[in-house]
């Protein structure tokens, strides 16, 4: 927080539009926004749009070049800017936190847009006090790139089987980034988002377990981010996130350890980033090339455990042909997944050189 | 964000044993008068798409037997036919590919136990 509390907002404050209701001051809204022109305005309107709206919504533009601050306060957002460039997601955040006056503070990406009633639907967790955060689902906002799909599907797949199963045993194993929920007392008193990892969001997660918080996924609250449409969003996307579970695991690995179930998602994810990847990227094709081609099919074996959960979560949604057609988009993001994982183990733990740069996926 | 890689490996086989364990904490949540209906319905639906995972992927190991059987059939019989079929015929219903699904409990049992001790020794 120290380098937050150095700098000045600069921003104007414009009145909000309407009142909201009484029920809603318990919550401020932070949105870090870096060149969200185009996504903005849907944002902040899909925010005021709550059943139950948010006391403020504030907007940390971060030195844009696009106009994001007009279009922010042109929608009835409180817009601030720090004096430059924070260089972080985390950063922006904790530039908004001492403005926060609420109980709860509410962070969503400026891409993502959310259910009318995702608001209400994540705040009911915090009826246990021993909440201190809270997530929910996430879908992707549009459905059109071979990248898009794959993503889809893999949200399709997790939040309808891994997660709730986290949730069940008290442990999820991430609060995401893009749309979660806190007690602001608890922020404080950990400092905000910590910028010492690519993925602020796991490491906060992390660090609530650690001081005895529970932190819970709230599958009616849902999500529209906007997912990486083109390779080079994708990489960039894939690259921070690779390189900051690997920054987690390195820097909370000791403090896991006494942490029952998480220890085993964590240790178990981590196999399988390292030990699956291998398999995904050289042994299947290896041994297809040298033994059988028909060691290609090891590549769909999962198909059913993939399917299975996404399908039914395609059915509630009443998508299951989207559910189907974008089966291929995921096997294509999981073998680029694959490669940024071995990547990140590569350069995270064996050769030291720790990625420090944050690049926007998206 | 999915840590490891979703479907593929430990996790997926990690994931569907705890939702298969549900039913049991469940129990004895309820016999502590800790459980609701709702918990119940989140127990049940989980627990079912772990049974309906295992059941298709049996069903998927099997073809990957049948496949190769199917195509030796149709190598020795000059084309896809009754050589073939009977060839696929000859793979019994429940013929699992026992040594990776071994290896692959193993490796679970190696990886969760392992992170168990470690927690012992870093006290």
């Amino acid at each position: 927080m120290g380098e937050t509390s150095t700098t000045t907002a600069v921003g104007s404050v414009p009145t909000e539009r309407s009142a909201p209701r009484r029920a809603a001051a318990t919550v401020t809204v932070i949105v870090p926004a870096y060149n969200e022109a185009s996504s903005i305005a849907a944002t902040v309107r899909s925010l005021r749009s709550q059943t139950l709206p948010p006391a403020r919504i504030v907007v940390v533009d971060d030195c844009s070049s696009d106009g994001t601050d007009e279009i922010a306060q042109r929608e009835g957002a409180v817009v601030v800017k720090p004096p430059k460039n924070t260089g972080s997601k985390a950063g922006a955040q904790n530039f908004a936190l001492p403005l926060v006056e609420t109980p709860f503070t509410l962070t969503i990406d400026a891409d993502t847009t959310l259910a009318p009633d995702a608001l209400e639907k994540i705040m009911a967790a915090f009826s246990d006090d021993r909440v201190a955060a809270a997530c929910g689902f996430v879908l992707p906002q549009r459905v059109r790139s071979a990248w898009e799909r794959g993503r889809y599907l893999e949200y399709m797949f997790a939040f309808n089987f891994y997660k709730p199963i986290q949730d069940y045993y008290e442990k999820p194993l991430i609060s995401s980034g893009c749309f979660s929920a806190y007690r602001t007392k608890v922020l404080r008193e950990l400092g905000g988002w910590s910028t010492q990892t690519m993925a602020e969001d796991m490491d906060l997660t992390w660090t609530l377990y650690q001081r005895g918080w529970k932190v819970r996924f709230v599958p009616e609250a849902i999500s529209y981010p906007l997912e990486p449409h083109d390779h080079n969003f994708v990489c960039k996307q894939l690259k921070r996130w690779s390189h900051g579970f690997v920054q987690n695991v390195r820097l909370h690995w000791r403090d896991i350890l006494h942490l029952n179930y998480l220890r085993s998602v964590v240790a178990v994810a981590f196999w399988d980033a390292l030990v699956a990847s291998l398999a995904v990227l050289i042994v299947i094709p290896l041994l297809a090339l040298t033994v059988s081609p028909l060691f290609l099919l090891g590549y769909l074996i999962d198909a059913p455990a993939i399917l299975i959960p996404a399908v039914v979560g395609g059915i509630k949604r009443r998508e299951l042909r989207r559910v189907l057609a974008c089966y291929p988009g995921f096997l294509l993001l999981r073998m680029v997944n694959s490669w940024f994982m071995l990547k990140a183990m590569w350069s995270e733990l064996l050769v030291g050189r720790s990625l420090s740069v944050y690049e926007k996926g998206h | 964000m999915s840590a490891g890689l979703p479907g593929i490996g430990i996790g997926g086989l990690f994931f569907i044993l705890s939702a298969l364990c549900m039913p049991f904490v469940e129990l004895a949540r309820t016999i502590r008068g800790g459980s609701s209906r709702s918990r119940w319905r989140i127990v049940g639906r989980q627990s079912a798409m772990a049974w309906a995972i295992v059941f298709a992927v049996e069903r998927m190991l099997w073809l990957t037997k049948v496949v190769p059987s199917v195509v030796e059939g149709a190598g020795q019989a000059g084309g896809m036919g009754r050589a073939a079929v009977a060839a696929a015929a000859q793979v019994p219903a429940h013929a699992l590919p026992v040594m990776p699904i071994l290896v692959t409990f193993a490796c679970l049992a190696v990886v969760v136990v392992g992170a168990f001790a470690l927690r012992l020794i870093d006290r």
